[in-house]
């Protein structure tokens, strides 16, 4: 796992991607810096770090890319494959990889607030908090990036897939607050809604064992659950669809930390975000292997 | 010791291995015959355990691929059809890279390397970038990642393919090498390649194993002196005439004069009968000096539809 891990790590460096990637983030958090904080003569340093956000949904797609998909590519899965390595193992160390110089780019972005610490009152509390909120935001996106690079062996397509889902996820809450009102909140839509969810999980076991008494059995009964609850308490379903949105939205969650607010709720949400991603990862490579 | 019982692999509705079974012993060369598509890959990937098996079971020196994949990897090599190289590493980064990733002792490596780039023959391209070599030194750092950490069995698949002939002795004889230490599988669909290097050869058609033996029984079997091409000198016509007396020989086929004075002919009997001293007969009591004379070399495909007809179907 480690010689993966010093490996891909080489890779970033020994290739333009290691180096670009700081110098943009660095640049980018340098002009915004002067921007904000130099020219308006503010300590405000956490809203600079607002703007990580978006440069991460462009950057990291391009720390991720790679991983999976050249291997598949270059035929080296051959490798990495038939080696005593565990497939969960090479799936934590390319993770590492890119959070490893993701982590090194946030590290540099810290000289920003100590250059301007001494010269007023920066309170360092909300930075620190906001930091360890993007090193979680970081890792969340990470995996999905790996998990989309193990589906493809065209970086191109995996750069791409890997924003647009980050952009869905960044997008979810303004998604959300749009269905919160009107048609989509009332109970019948999230009945649809749900039935929808139903037909897909059919056609997920269908796919996956062939039987189809198999497939309709179970979301028959689950439809079943849901219709008996309706009847029985209809309010449970209003603005479901929202709620369930709300809980995927990834930038939500997030904003807690840049206000400085430290919630265990969000940590594991995030760190299981992160776990189930590379969980999907182990499983998408085995399946593979399995077909 | 690798040991393959009742090995399956099905792509939806399409069988690519097909109920293999076979074993290679220590010390044991053994070749992959067949056209593309008959499986040899396939069943390559299975023992190295890149993909799983439908059904069936793989077992490396005791260890189950599947059960104790771990295990079973530390005694396998893979050199693959394309050798699976870093372009953008350089040679000595790269085998040092498999030399960890194969879990070789720290303390081990760098003789380890050393001795392998010595035995492939590729010391003196260590520094350089693995993306600019051509394919004989690729192909030659592949088999160096194969023999990373020195496994039990090595399994190579087509590794002559795209090398020069000089190339291509070098590397028969480093499999013969290689061999005398490790277990050996490696497939070809060129015969002559597998029955110069392999102990025992397997003939794959179709996902199945239609025949294994050594190559020296497998070839004897199939050809039978029925088809001799012999060079005699004298007349055309009045050879041809002469032959017609030896029932024997059924055809004879003018192929051209290649020398003067001399004619070639391709004689054909019938088949399992040997026409060789039915053709010296002849030609002796005419007085026609036979100046050569070979048994046409079957070629894979004829040995393929041979086999295959004796198993009743003839498509391939």
């Amino acid at each position: 796992m480690t010689a993966i891990l010093k490996k891909e790590l080489r890779n970033y460096f020994n290739s333009w991607i290691g180096y670009v990637f700081l110098f943009i983030l660095v640049g980018l958090t340098g002009i915004i810096f002067s921007l904000i904080n130099l020219l308006n003569q503010s300590t405000a340093f956490v809203n600079v770090m607002s703007y990580f956000t978006i440069f991460m949904l462009i950057l990291m797609p391009v720390l991720t890319m790679r991983l999976f998909a050249e291997e598949a590519r270059q035929k080296t899965d051959q490798l990495i494959f038939t080696s005593p390595v565990t497939v969960a193992g090479i799936v934590a160390a390319k993770f590492l990889a890119a959070l490893i110089l993701a982590l090194i780019g946030l590290a540099l972005t810290f000289i920003f607030p100590l250059l301007i610490a001494p010269y007023g009152t920066l309170s360092f509390a909300p930075v620190l908090t906001a930091y360890l909120g993007y090193i979680l935001l970081i890792a969340a996106f990470i995996a999905v990036g790996v998990f989309i690079s193990v589906l493809t062996d065209n970086q191109i397509i995996a750069a791409v897939g890997t924003f647009v889902v980050m952009l869905v996820f960044y997008i979810m809450d303004w998604i959300a607050s749009g269905l919160s009102s009107g048609p989509a909140a009332s109970a019948t839509a999230s009945i649809i809604f749900i039935a929808a969810l139903l037909a897909l999980l059919a056609y997920l076991i269908y796919n996956s064992t062939k039987n189809i008494y198999a497939a309709s059995l179970l979301p028959l009964i689950l439809l079943a659950v849901v219709v008996a609850l309706y009847v029985a308490r209809p309010a449970v379903f209003d603005g479901l669809i929202v709620k369930v949105i709300r809980w995927f939205s990834i930038m939500d969650r997030f904003n807690s930390f840049n206000n400085g607010v430290i919630n265990i709720a969000d940590i594991v949400y995030y760190i299981t975000f992160t776990i189930a991603f590379l969980y999907f990862s182990v499983n998408a490579i085995e399946k593979r292997r399995w077909a | 010791m690798i040991e393959v019982k009742n090995l399956t692999k099905r792509y939806g509705q399409h069988c690519a291995v097909d109920n293999i079974s076979f074993t290679a012993e220590d010390g044991e060369i053994v070749g992959f015959l067949g056209p593309n598509g008959a499986g040899k890959t396939t069943t390559m990937n299975i023992v190295t355990g890149y993909i799983s098996a439908t059904e069936g079971d793989v077992i490396i020196n005791g260890a189950d691929i599947l059960a104790e994949p771990e295990k079973a990897k530390r005694d396998i090599g893979y050199l693959p059809d394309m050798p699976p190289v870093y372009g953008e590493m350089r040679v000595d980064e790269y085998l040092r890279f498999v030399a960890e990733i194969k879990k070789v002792k720290a303390g081990q490596r760098t003789q380890m390397i050393e001795d392998i780039k010595e035995s492939v023959k590729i010391a003196d391209i260590s520094s350089r970038l693995i993306k600019n070599l051509s394919k004989g030194y690729r192909q030659r750092v592949g088999l160096a990642q194969a023999m990373m950490g020195y496994p039990k069995a090595i399994i190579m698949d087509e590794p002559t393919v795209g090398l020069d002939p000089k190339q291509i002795i070098e590397m028969r004889d480093l499999v013969k090498k290689l061999g005398k230490k490790h277990t050996i599988i490696l497939s070809s669909h060129i015969l002559s390649e597998v029955s110069a290097v392999c102990d025992r050869v397997m003939i794959i058609s179709k996902g199945k194993i239609i025949a294994s033996d050594t190559p020296e029984k497998l070839s004897s079997g199939l050809t039978h002196g029925h088809q001799m091409a012999v060079r005699v000198k004298g007349e055309a016509s009045k050879i041809l005439s002469a032959i017609e007396e030896f029932p024997l020989i059924k055809t004879a086929k003018e192929d051209g004069s290649h020398e003067p004075g001399a004619i070639d002919l391709i004689m054909t009997g019938e088949e399992d009968v040997d026409i060789r001293e039915a053709i010296f007969a002849c030609m002796a009591k005419n007085n026609y000096p036979i100046l050569s004379m070979k048994s046409l070399d079957l070629s894979l495909e004829e040995i393929f539809l041979q086999i295959t007809s004796g198993e009743g179907s003839r498509e391939s």
